[in-house]
């Protein structure tokens, strides 16, 4: 209850003249909740990074509504962040949070009716409103708090604004760096590290700005240290190599720079968006372009173009870009251009959930072209991955011609986890084309019979003239629709997919290589995953899980893997019907998407328990997933 | 660029071996042998010439010529042929689209095209019909215009495409006719040797599903006196007698057609043609026959900077394959934890 909790914390405050109480715990999960625009999300951004750079292990996730300006002091414009930082490297949002710091009491509510708080999170609130000039707002205080007096939460009431306002008087502006100040206190953050990135945060504005926050988060600091009873110690173990920290579109962006990407051609989209700002920042130096194109479809066509012409070109884009691009991505695998298309997945159909996590594009990616357009689909699994996955995606393409689409999501989007910092190896920038003239009787399509692997010529190449198209069309590229050339065009296309599969190693097993369940799962659930598989065989139930980066073509020996298990679930964030529902038989029941594909290419009865919560998935969530899919039991 | 002697090469050396395949009669034909022979005149190069298209009839034109080709997809050659030529300016890219492809499912990318400013050639076939889809109406019929999908007539305002290209910021804006070679060659020419996008219209003549749609302006007889062959610095006179002439009407901002010698009109009065004078270029791309002669030729002509050459000079010269990684993953928004 707060208006004790707030007693209690004065109590404590005089009765502590010996210092506060150091709690050494393994991790903690941090919450920082504020109204759209109060700047919660910067505050979690750097605290997040500090931490990571301090060489604890961190994942942060943002808290975002889907509107930039949701009314204030409204629970669906809870903005934020999630930190949860380690001892030991964080791989996954966690469960529920330890430690929330809330702007207002109706963010707070909000996050406590979504079940994210811990049993007995410690909870840090502005407390202007329980006496504002507005009796509605008073009244809203009053309400939340008893809603909250059930609970075994700690409130700590915190006076931002009247704290704040003695440096600025703009608070709403400043609150951020406070309480910024408040957890760097509490988690026994480096001060000064913390100011270093301040500033670098600031660096474009005048100097003023940067001195002003750093003013704020000093006097947060010194507020919890003369106010706050209680300290967390996460210890620190130094990583043995050098790591560095980002976000998974950030890692992409340098990716794709590292892989030798030449130009970007985008649309705005969220959650992707931010991958060319990213690389805009950077690109142009290294005589890379970034291309704004009219819509979806044309950026998908300047890439197209600008490979056709000899660049190493990428598209990227979220969902419903997507399903726009889908026309010409089919032209690319027909054409064998190669094409790297990066999907940032958010949730769908339609607009769907635009700034929230899903891995519901996987059959989109894969079947989307009407007609038959075999072509590679990853899914990186860690923010780490998405660096590396560009330049395999690259490489792909190059070598197949063809088109490799790249699946990540809005939670590795904006996820930030430190890995260790890549070497640039030369390897991965795009071999140079062969320029030379073409000696006179290649084919624009001199398919290897076997592999159906061709050398590419492009525009500028004395002797290689031809006409790409889209018609079905034979070694020449000349339109062919006779039965043989188009069966003929067909095979080859798929062949290579095949022929990639045969140079892939089969996926690593994580637990025992026999079991009664193996979790199959794909993309940023990687983390959450092996949590609750962790936690599952700490029960002493037979769990084992894999996960997939290769979707097409999926990675060789599965249904070796899978036959030492008694069952095969996969855990998605993505719709499928749960048996039990009304009218769901186990013929119309909607499969997840991996769970669809595993089935149609091992025949084995892969079940599934997935997930669309518009968040990543939790281990304690996956956990009980786990149990309703273990074999005796009814999922 | 090699300064070695080149062949010289005619305009059967840039027909394919493939067979063309329009229909016996479609204007087409015509255009496709002014284009050959302009590319001869040019003496370009072909293994640097593209010919972009989209699809439709006229979209197959890539196929006839012996260049580098791409036929893409409905509507979209523009967006494929801006990362072409991003990624090699020095490429000659000409588009092929025509008035459904162009600018109905593509008109958003012709838009975008045309107002960037990329360096290369659009040849739209205007045959105010779809042809390849056997018949329906399209952006540029006329209203009342009878086909499968308007049987009772159209009731849509049809798009000009000249206005269309000069509203949207179009530096070069050309129109001619499918048969009217020899003034097809010099608009053409007129265009490759343009910088920026140059938007050609060509009237082309459907012989299956709208034969004879210009016919007021190209029939036998009539075509002197119903088209005006704009060039620049030169009096705005058409007719056999070429006594007919455009002026301004007193006091107003509408074009009308007079005759020499005729209520006081005199050659002070007609207007001189200035490629550079867009207010002129769109009174010029409205004028319809009977009432006014159609406007041929070079209609409006104002170089700008170059949509790629601007997106080049604003990278730096760092070749990708020389930059440091390492450095760069320090940089920003990045840090490293010492290990």
């Amino acid at each position: 209850m707060s208006s004790s909790a707030s007693v209690a914390t004065k109590k404590r405050k005089a009765s502590t003249p010996t210092g506060p109480v150091v709690t050494t715990v393994p991790e903690h999960t941090v919450e920082i909740v504020s109204d759209s625009g109060e700047g919660a999300q910067k505050c979690g951004q750097i605290f997040g990074a500090v931490s990571a750079r301090m060489g604890n292990g961190a994942w942060t996730v943002e808290l975002i509504p889907a509107e930039i300006q949701p009314p204030a002091r409204s629970p669906a414009g809870a903005s934020g962040n999630r930190i949860r930082i380690g001892t030991k490297p964080v791989t996954n949002w966690g469960d529920a949070a330890n430690l929330v710091v809330a702007f207002n009491e109706q963010v707070l509510a909000a996050r406590h009716r979504l079940d994210a708080l811990h049993e007995d999170a410690i909870i840090l609130v502005e407390n202007m409103w329980a006496t504002h000039d507005d009796e509605d707002i008073r009244r809203e205080w009053v309400e939340v708090m008893e809603e909250l007096s059930t609970t075994s939460y700690r409130i700590v009431e915190v006076p931002m604004e009247e704290q704040c306002l003695t440096i600025t008087d703009n608070p709403r502006r400043g609150k951020n760096m406070f309480v910024l100040g408040l957890l760097s206190w509490i988690y026994e953050r480096d001060v000064e590290t913390v100011r270093d990135l301040i500033r670098l945060q600031f660096r474009k504005k005048a100097a003023v700005v940067a001195e002003t926050n750093i003013a704020l988060l000093d006097l947060g600091y010194q507020w919890a240290q003369e106010h706050l009873d209680f300290r967390i110690n996460v210890p620190i173990e130094k990583p043995s190599t050098p790591m560095i920290v980002m976000n998974g579109n950030q890692t992409l962006a340098m990716g794709a720079i590292a892989a030798g990407m030449e130009l970007c051609a985008m649309y705005p989209i969220t959650p992707a968006t931010s991958v060319s700002h990213y690389l805009g920042e950077i690109f142009e130096e290294f005589g890379g372009i970034v291309h704004q194109a009219e819509d979806e479809i044309a950026a998908a066509g300047v890439a197209i173009g600008s490979s056709y012409a000899g660049k190493v070109a990428f598209t990227v884009t979220s969902g419903p870009g997507l399903a726009l691009k889908t026309e010409f991505i089919g032209l690319a695998v027909m054409v064998e251009v190669p094409l790297v298309v990066l999907d940032v997945q958010r949730g769908g159909p339609s607009t769907g959930l635009p700034t929230k996590v899903e891995q519901s594009d996987l059959l989109a990616a894969l079947y989307a072209q009407p007609g038959d357009a075999p072509k590679v689909v990853l899914a990186p699994a860690t923010i780490e991955e998405c660096f590396h996955m560009v330049v395999t995606a690259r490489r792909i393409a190059e070598a197949i011609r063809g088109v490799v689409i790249v699946l990540t999501d809005a939670n590795l989007a904006t996820g930030v986890q430190p890995f260790p910092r890549p070497n640039l190896d030369a390897r991965w920038q795009a071999a140079p084309i062969d320029l030379s003239p073409v000696t006179e009787g290649v084919k624009p399509y001199d398919w290897d019979p076997e592999l159906g692997l061709s050398r590419r010529f492009i525009p500028g190449q004395p002797g290689g003239m031809h006409t790409l198209t889209g018609l079905s069309h034979d070694e020449l590229s000349k339109v062919a629709y006779d039965p043989e050339s188009h069966e003929r065009g067909c095979a080859m296309r798929s062949r290579k997919l095949a022929v990639l599969q045969q140079s892939l190693k089969p996926p690593e097993v994580y637990g025992d290589p026999e079991g009664d369940l193996l979790v199959v799962g794909w993309g940023s659930t990687k983390g959450a995953i092996e949590e609750a598989v962790d936690k599952a065989r700490a029960e002493g139930l037979r769990v084992s899980t894999v996960q997939l980066r290769f979707l097409s073509p999926l990675e060789p020996g599965l249904k070796e893997i899978f036959a030492r298990f008694r069952k095969v679930g996969t855990v998605e964030i993505n719709y499928s019907d749960r048996l039990g529902d009304p009218y769901i038989t186990v013929e119309n029941r909607r499969m997840g998407q991996l769970a669809f594909l595993l089935r149609a290419h091992t025949l084995v009865d892969v079940d599934c328990w997935t997930r669309v919560p518009g968040q990543p998935l939790r281990p304690k969530g996956i956990l009980e997933g786990i149990k309703t899919m273990l074999p005796g039991r009814p999922s | 660029m090699t300064t070695t002697q080149l062949p010289q090469l005619s305009a059967k050396d840039f027909g394919s071996d493939q067979e063309v395949r329009w229909c016996p009669g479609c204007g087409d034909y015509a255009i496709l042998k002014a284009v050959q022979r302009t590319l001869a005149d040019l003496g370009v190069r072909r293994e640097n010439t593209v010919f972009v298209s989209g699809i439709g009839c006229a979209s197959r034109f890539p196929y006839y010529v012996s260049t580098y080709g791409f036929h893409t997809i409905h509507g979209r050659a523009p967006a494929l042929a801006t990362g072409v030529k991003l990624a090699n300016p020095e490429l000659d890219v000409w588009v092929i689209t025509g008035d459904g492809d162009g600018l109905s499912i593509g008109g958003n990318h012709m838009l975008h095209m045309l107002r960037r400013n990329v360096d290369l050639q659009i040849i739209l076939f205007n045959n105010e019909v779809y042809g390849l889809t056997k018949g329906q109406y399209s952006p540029t019929s006329r209203r009342g215009f009878r086909s499968p999908s308007t049987p009772m007539g159209s009731i849509d305002n049809p798009i000009a495409p000249g206005a269309f290209a000069l509203g949207v910021g179009a530096r070069f804006v050309a129109r001619s006719i499918d048969t009217l070679t020899p003034h097809l060659m010099g608009v053409l020419s007129r265009a490759h040797e343009h910088k920026g996008a140059s938007f050609v219209e060509v009237f082309q003549n459907c012989v299956v599903f709208n034969d004879g749609a210009f016919a007021a302006f190209t029939e036998k007889g009539i075509a002197v006196e119903q088209q005006l062959h704009l060039e620049h610095g030169k009096p705005m006179l058409f007719g056999k007698e070429r006594n007919r002439g455009i002026r301004l009407r007193p006091g107003s901002i509408v074009l009308e057609a007079v005759t020499l010698g005729e209520n006081g009109v005199g050659m002070e009065d007609i207007l001189v043609h200035d490629e550079r004078d867009h207010a002129m270029a769109q009174l010029l791309v409205a004028m319809q026959p009977p009432q006014l002669p159609i406007a041929l030729g070079v209609i409006h002509c104002d170089p700008a900077p170059t949509y790629e050459r601007e997106a080049l000079a604003q990278l730096g010269s760092t070749p990708v394959a020389e930059l440091d990684l390492n450095a760069l993953l320090r940089k920003g928004r990045t840090w490293t934890v010492p290990g």
